[in-house]
């Protein structure tokens, strides 16, 4: 049956070739651009290296401390009373912030406060922003770098292309040693391979290259970055420095991802058994422990300290613009589709008279809409990969690069099957239920 | 085989009201050849619906092999149909994306056959009809003589019990109209298939075993 169905639909659609090519081009389009989408929105949030984990990650970039000071406001409320003014007075005690500051941690903070936490099986601290000004040949060469302690390597999982990374005790004993990208071997050494053993001197410092690892495909501060380097390298004021505020982040491994929220708890409730310990300058500290995704969503929309509330916002508009954009060219369709069916009305009253039921009917209209939206896919697919590298090419994504794998080619096939059904259900399930002896009266075939 | 009593099918409008069809009672015997004649309008196809279980009467019952079948679901009507009747229009309604072959294997879809069984049966019917060699054709490639042929080959794939038919020769000149004649008598006589049919052909009418006349939606003889 559904080879009949195959074979008619692929006639139907040769039959009508203007409707097919408008059809096509319509649902070439529209997937291209959700093929495209999908690319995207796969490589910011789909588990891909060195964010392979990402639903185990828990994020503390930012302290918030406050002052707040109580406020007495008396409120005067007078009334005359047989003839003597009466009055009635009620404070109103509220807090009053009279200074707050935001900014990333300190290390010493991180180091002291938020170790062993429960749930978490990595901790990692590192210093991410530093860039460096490097002469090649005379000409200048800006290397941003990231300051990290060895964990971090187990956090963010590089691909390792050549030598190794830095380790527990070279952190430890200040070793003068780096870690580059491919890009950066490149740019500056003039070959990805073989660059072992390299000196790059970076702030007056001569760092010796141990690994090469795939530079990240990402637009994220904590893992982009040309060099990376042991932590002990920073001027030892940094890592001593008593104040709450610094240059750092930490980042925690759940041991899984069902533990993530009680690694957000933990990290919570280690930050209010601290002393403040200058409760005039500031006596009220907030952490905020965000998970990838709330870390995502805040860098696109801030929303104080909320970060469930910008994820909730910037996902919720997300999934609203894309059903947006699959509803209104399905709903062309819906029309297209209708008024194609109708001229096929007498075949549905032939069909329903030789002992077609209604479901029948629907299935089969279904489905030749649903192969008409998989041509269209495949059509879509090759443009999105033609697309895809021209937008590599151009670099306007910066360092993103748009890649499909299965994942996404999966993804693509479920938003095809959607798309042909949604489409194509409505205009099916009206004329599956047209009357035989009204559907034989048009003669069309 | 079949039997009608008291059928009526009445068209409601805001405005209008159409009797179709006014009180009919009659009865078709099994292996009967039937025809129904009468001037347009007069209901003949609305009679031939309700007997085919495409359409249902406004009042009255319909009885098809001692079962009252105008209480059937929509899916046990679908089933009963495939498997009890098959259908002759005046303008063939062949698919004209499908061959020949295809189109007659059209009724077997909607059972449990495979894609073997459905062309064996499916060339069989064709034999019958003599259009075995166009089965890979295309309706647009046969003259209406053929593309009835086919028609008829559609209707009998299944093996039905009744074979209702508006119309066949309508459309075709009175040679083709005598041969597509001639092999429905051949299956009402070799097979033993009831048959009705709906007729402006008194010619045609005359070869069949009794004739009914409808006017105005009353029956009159």
């Amino acid at each position: 049956m559904l080879k009949n169905y195959f074979k008619l639909a692929i006639k139907v659609l040769g039959r009508r070739k203007f409707f097919t090519f408008i059809s096509l081009f319509g649902i070439s389009f529209t997937l291209m651009i959700l093929m495209l989408i999908t690319a995207f929105l796969d490589n910011e949030l789909g588990p891909n290296a060195p964010l392979s984990e990402k639903d185990r990650m828990v994020f503390m970039s930012r302290i918030k401390m406050t002052l707040e000071v109580k406020d007495t406001i008396p409120l005067v409320d007078s009334t005359l009373v047989d003839g003597i003014m009466r009055y009635d007075t009620t404070y109103d005690y509220s807090n009053r912030n009279s200074s707050t500051s935001i900014s990333s941690y300190s290390y010493s903070f991180l180091d002291k406060y938020m170790r062993k936490v429960d749930g978490a099986s990595v901790e990692s601290i590192y210093s991410p922003g530093s860039s460096f000004d490097v002469f090649i040949n005379n000409n200048k060469l800006t290397l941003s770098a990231i300051y990290t302690d060895a964990p971090y390597w187990s956090v963010y999982d590089f691909e390792m292309l050549e030598g190794r990374t830095y380790q527990p005790q070279q952190v430890a004993n200040q070793a003068q040693v780096v870690v580059v990208t491919d890009k950066t071997a490149r740019g500056f050494f003039g070959r990805s391979a073989n660059v072992l053993g390299e000196m790059i001197e970076l702030d007056g410092k001569n760092y010796e290259v141990i690994g090469v690892v795939k530079a990240p495909t990402i637009n994220k501060r904590f893992v982009n970055a040309d060099v990376f380097i042991p932590l002990t390298n920073l001027n030892a004021r940094n890592l001593s420095d008593e104040s709450f505020f610094g240059g750092f982040e930490g980042a925690f491994l759940a041991s899984d991802a069902s533990k993530v929220n009680r690694v957000k708890s933990d990290l919570v409730r280690k930050s209010t058994l601290i002393t403040l310990p200058n409760p005039e300058e500031y006596n009220t500290l907030t952490v905020m422990p965000m998970d990838y995704k709330e870390r995502y969503a805040r860098s696109i929309y801030y929303r104080g300290d909320d970060p469930k509330k910008s994820a909730r916002i910037v996902f919720g508009s997300l999934i609203g613009l894309l059903l947006l954009f699959v509803l209104l060219p399905t709903l062309n369709l819906v029309n297209v589709n209708i008024s194609r069916i109708i001229e096929r009305s007498s075949e549905i009253g032939v069909r329903k008279a030789f002992g077609a039921h209604s479901g029948t009917i629907l299935f089969q209209f279904v489905f030749e809409n649903i192969i008409l939206t998989f041509l269209g896919g495949i059509i879509g697919f090759v443009l999105a990969l033609v697309l895809i590298q021209v937008i590599n090419d151009s670099g306007a994504l910066g360092d993103a690069i748009l890649r499909f794998n299965f994942r996404i080619f999966l993804y693509s096939f479920l938003i095809c099957l959607f798309f042909g059904i949604l489409s194509g259900l409505i205009p099916a399930y009206r004329m599956s239920k047209m009357q035989i002896a009204k559907a034989l009266k048009q003669n069309q075939l | 085989m079949i039997a009608l009593k008291n059928v009526s099918k009445v068209y409601q409008t805001k405005t209008i009201e159409t009797v179709a069809l006014n009180e009919i009672s009659l009865t078709v015997e099994e292996g009967e050849f039937l025809s129904v004649m009468g001037p347009s309008g007069c209901g003949k196809s609305t009679l031939l619906n309700i007997m085919g279980m495409i359409d249902e009467p406004s009042h009255g019952h319909l009885n098809i092999g001692g079962q009252v079948v105008n209480d059937y679901g929509s899916k046990a009507t679908a089933r009963f149909r495939n498997e009890n009747l098959g259908f002759i229009f005046q303008s063939f309604h062949l698919i004209n994306d499908l061959s020949v072959v295809d189109n007659v294997e059209l009724p077997l879809l909607y059972r449990k056959t495979t894609s073997k069984q459905r062309r064996e049966l499916a060339e069989a019917a064709l034999t019958k009809v003599g259009l075995k060699n166009r089965m890979k054709h295309f309706p647009s490639q046969l003259s209406g003589g053929q593309k009835q042929r086919v028609a008829i080959a559609r209707a009998i794939v299944g093996n039905p019990r009744i074979i209702l038919a508006d119309e066949p020769t309508g459309n075709l000149d009175s040679v083709m109209g005598n041969e597509i004649m001639d092999i429905l008598l051949r299956l009402n006589q070799d097979e033993k298939t009831t048959i009705v049919m709906v007729t402006h052909d008194e010619r045609m009418a005359k070869k069949t075993h009794r004739l009914v006349r409808l006017f105005d939606g009353n029956q009159v003889q």
